[in-house]
Formats: structure tokens, sequence, C-alpha cells
């Protein structure tokens, strides 16, 4: 019998639940984004150092350091009269220390974005510099090397070099760039939305759990008639609580499917399109989302039960 | 028996009932009349335990229903009593046999067989599956019957049954009333149609709140005990 008044009351007031679910569930799309996104930025940032160490890129005066990691030797040529800076080094060695980097193609020539952009290259372009002729990978490295074109080549004179090192702290501020710093620019972006979401969701969640409360206050008075109907025929309280509590457990359940897929899709979209790379997902999300949709619709659920307690069952017939 | 003891209710400074007594016997139909705001309906809802007054006694035999909490309350109104309201108090969104079997349910165990008895006394066996919505206000008020009486309670409360019917649905929804009363429950009705005190055991008259018109017999048995 209990679960047929669940379902017959939640078909009847269909109209009133489903603004509700919608409101909760955009909540948790956006927090479970924002939660998601901040998670697998951190994820990735952690993997990608845990596998290659704290790397630093040194650069000129610091030859001699240059020349114990991957050594780069930067000159000025011109392609085409436009005048670019060409790096000799290994360019396997390179991207071997640089996993942060996005390299888009195969090619002989390595060419940074920044540089690409200016002289019109996509990727594959057949390009002649210094008299060698090849096709063009793109290179997105978020740092200064977006400004080189690589190519490999033997180092006689290294300006820059790429090291590991078990304390990149000690390098920084004499012509070093961290890489875990550079990691970290990649994903910055993905950061500053993270943040921007998560904000909009805690607004959101306030306004969710407001609107949750107030469209079940619109639904007040035939409720409250509802529960002097039943205490008139000899239900306690205990009982309406439990009635109330199942029909916003169901509630809730429909809430946080919706709400998860959907945060789920949204920050697979985010980080899928600006970042490439894939989510992280762990129960602390699963948790926290829960949480959010148990606190507006047990908010909701305890409004009812606790008018329905303070109220003689006289006055609830009313629809007080 | 259901004993009723200089049964006050105040709200605030509007006193709705006056030291109000009564008492009423297994197989007794009493009939409560009054003009508007004379404290009918307060006295109904107070013997059903649906409020509570602000001085006075209800006995229901030897227990006092007064002196119960909440839970005993709701204890004695799904085990003693049976309720109709003149709105009828239907759950919309039930079936007839659904708000009948929920009075089961609040009582004990929901039993359909014995649901669609109970919408048989009242003639509406055929119209089970219906919603409130589909039926007539006298349809609608046999369903709020049927639903008082599944649990077989001692005593049947009923405010205005009629007030909302035609005289053909009235007069059959009284008939009801007096069968029940015949199968040896305690019917209290409260009404405004005189016609329907032809029967009745008690008449109890109010205005302001006060019984202004005593039955004869029921002066006698209480001076006796």
């Amino acid at each position: 019998m209990l679960k047929k008044i669940i379902i017959r009351s939640l078909r009847s007031r269909a109209g009133l639940y489903i603004p509700m679910i919608i409101a909760i569930s955009v909540t948790l799309w956006l927090i479970g984004a924002a939660v998601i996104i901040g998670d697998s930025f951190q994820a990735v940032v952690d993997k990608q150092m845990a596998k290659y160490g704290a790397n630093v890129i040194l650069k000129s005066p610091s030859k001699d350091a240059a020349r114990e990691g991957v050594p780069i030797e930067v000159r000025q040529t011109e392609r085409d009269g436009e005048s670019v800076r060409l790096a000799l080094t290994s360019i396997a060695a390179l991207l071997d220390q640089n996993p942060a980097w996005l390299v888009r193609g195969d090619g002989t020539f390595l060419v940074g974005q920044k540089v690409a952009s200016r002289l019109s290259l996509e990727q594959g372009d057949q390009i002649t510099i210094d008299g060698k002729t090849g096709r063009a990978a793109l290179l997105k490295s978020g740092t200064q090397f977006d400004e080189y074109i690589f190519t490999n080549g033997r180092v006689d004179n290294p300006s820059l070099g790429l090291i590991r090192s078990e304390s990149p702290g000690q390098y920084r501020g004499s012509n070093a760039v961290i890489l875990s710093e550079m990691v970290k620019s990649r994903y910055a972006v993905l950061q500053s939305v993270g943040r921007l979401m998560l904000i909009i969701a805690i607004l959101s969640s306030i306004a969710s759990i407001a609107t949750v409360i107030n469209l079940a206050r619109v639904d007040a008075g035939r409720r409250q008639q509802e529960f002097g109907i039943f205490k008139s025929l000899g239900s306690t309280g205990g009982r309406i609580g439990r009635i109330i509590g199942s029909e916003y457990l169901v509630l809730s359940g429909v809430a946080i499917l919706i709400g998860v897929s959907g945060s789920l899709g949204l920050s697979w979209g985010i980080l899928h399109f600006v970042s490439g790379t894939g989510i992280e997902w762990n129960i602390g999300n699963a948790l926290y989302i829960t949480t959010i949709t148990l606190i507006a619709f047990g908010s909701a659920g305890i409004t009812y039960y606790t008018a329905s307690k303070r109220h003689m069952v006289v006055e609830e017939l009313r629809g007080v | 028996m259901i004993t009723v003891e200089n049964l006050t209710k105040e709200y605030g400074s509007v006193t709705a009932l006056d030291d109000v007594s009564l008492i009423a016997e297994p197989g007794e139909e009493l009939i409560v009349m009054g003009p508007s705001g004379s404290g009918k309906t307060t006295l109904v809802n107070l013997i059903a335990g649906l409020d509570r007054p602000t001085r006075g006694r209800i006995l229901m035999g030897d227990s006092v229903v007064t002196d119960l909490d909440n839970d005993g309350l709701a204890r004695y109104r799904r085990e003693h009593v049976g309720i109709v309201f003149q709105q009828f108090h239907l759950i919309d969104y039930l079936t007839a046999l659904e708000n009948v079997m929920l009075a089961q349910y609040f009582h004990s165990m929901p039993e359909k067989a014995d649901a669609l008895q109970s919408l048989e006394m009242v003639g509406l066996k055929d119209r089970a599956g219906h919603l409130p919505s589909e039926l007539s206000g006298g349809e609608q008020q046999r369903v709020a019957i049927a639903r008082a009486i599944t649990n077989d309670p001692e005593l049947i409360l009923a405010d205005e049954p009629t007030g909302n019917l035609d005289e053909e649905n009235e007069h059959m929804v009284m008939e009801i009333f007096h069968t029940l009363k015949e199968a040896g429950k305690t019917v209290i009705t409260v009404t405004h149609n005189r016609a329907l005190t032809d029967r009745c055991d008690q008449l109890i008259r109010l205005k302001h709140g006060r019984r202004v018109t005593e039955d004869r017999n029921q002066m006698e048995r209480m001076a006796a005990g």
C-alpha cells in the first residue's frame, strides 16, 4: 500500500516535481562538472609528475647544466624572408622530457604553434629551412617553445637544455622553467573554468534548495490536507514521515541519476574539447552530489514533516 | 459508550463550545443541530480526537480520550472511530477501493476483499476502480462512509454528511447510518436538516456553543450514573 501511495502521489504531483528535479539536476551538473574538472586536472598533473619526475628547462647561460640533459641549440634563420628561431636537438628526447606538450603529426620539423600561425603553416605542410626540406608537425607547449621550430641535428653549442631533477625548486630564478609549472600552465584555463563553475554551482545549489522548498510550499495546503486525512484515519506522525521520506528518496534518486550522468557528460565535453584529456571520477564526487541532493529534497520533506507535527489534525484538514 | 463531560473549546477569546456534556450508548443515533457557528463541528472534531478541548473530558468506555498524547489519539481514531466529513476528504489520486484500503493500511493490513465488501455495503462495488474525480458527490460521500466503516469502529462521526448531496443521495446516506446504528454502532451526525431527526435517539441542539435543549432520557441517565 505504501508503494501504491507513493507512486500515485508522485504521479499526481508530476507538474510540481519535474521542475524540482530539473532545478536540482542542473545544479548537480554544474557541481559535478566543477568537481570532476578540478579532480581530473589535478589527477593528470599528478600522474605526469609521477611518471616523469620534476623536470627543468635550463636556458643559456647555464650551458654546462644544459649539456646534462637534452641539449638544444637555438639560432636565428630565415624562411621565405621571415626571421625564425630554429632549434637543433633530438626531437624524440625533447618530447620524452616534455610529456605535457601536445604534438600533432610527424615531421622533420616540429613547429611551435605561434610561429606556425605567423607563417601560416599547417600540419603536414612541406617546408624548407636552411636548405633542408621536410614536413611540419605542430607543437602546442604553452611555453616559450611555441615560438621555435625544432629539427633533429647535432648540437655543438647548446643554449638550452632539459634535465631531470629531484629538487627542481633550486633552479627557480636562474633562467629555468620548471616543467611541473609548465604542465600546470596548460591546464590553467581548465582550473579557472572549474573554479568559476564551482562558484556558480554553489550559488546554484542555494537557489535550487530554495526552489525546491518554495515549490514544496506551493503544494503545502494540499499536502497538509492530505496528511490531515491520513491522521484522521489513524496515521501517526511517524508513518507520515515514512511516506514523505520514501517519496523524497525516489525524487532524490531520479535527480542523482540525471545529475550524475549530466555532470559526467558535461565535464567529459569540457575536458575533451579544451584539453583533450579524459575524466577522473571518484566516490567522493558521488558522495558530494548525493549530499547536495539529499539536503535539497530532505529540506522540503522536513518542512512538510515539521509543519505536520506542529498542527492539530483539524487544522491540517483545513489545509493550513 | 462515549461520554462527553463539560467540554469547552476556546480559540483565543472566542468560545466555540461551552460546557457541553452528553452520553451516547452503543446502538444509539445522535443528531447534533444548530445554526452556523454554534459549535457542532467543533464538538464532532473533539469527540473524533482531531482537536483538543480547552476544558472537559471525553471518555470512550473507561478510557479518557482527552488525556491521550498524539500517538494515542491516532490509535483511538484508527481503532474506535470512523469519520465522515462534509467535504468527503478522499485522496484524489487513489481510487475508491484504494481510499477504503488506506484506512485499513493505517489500521492494520489492507484487505482488498474487505474493502470491496465495505464498498458493496454502500452500493459502490462496481465503482471501485474509479478516482474520486470520476464519481458524483453522493458517490464520493458513500466512498467516505465505506472508508469510515471498513475497520468496524464502535463510533461513527459524520459532520454534515448530506450537506453537499441531493435528496436521493441524502436519503441513501442516512439509510446507511441507520443500518449502522441497527448494527450496534454509535452514530453521531451533525446536520442542518430537520427531516433527519425523525429516527434519532437523541437530538442535541447547540447555540453559541452551548447545549440549549436537553434530552430527557440522557438527563436521567446522567443523574443516575
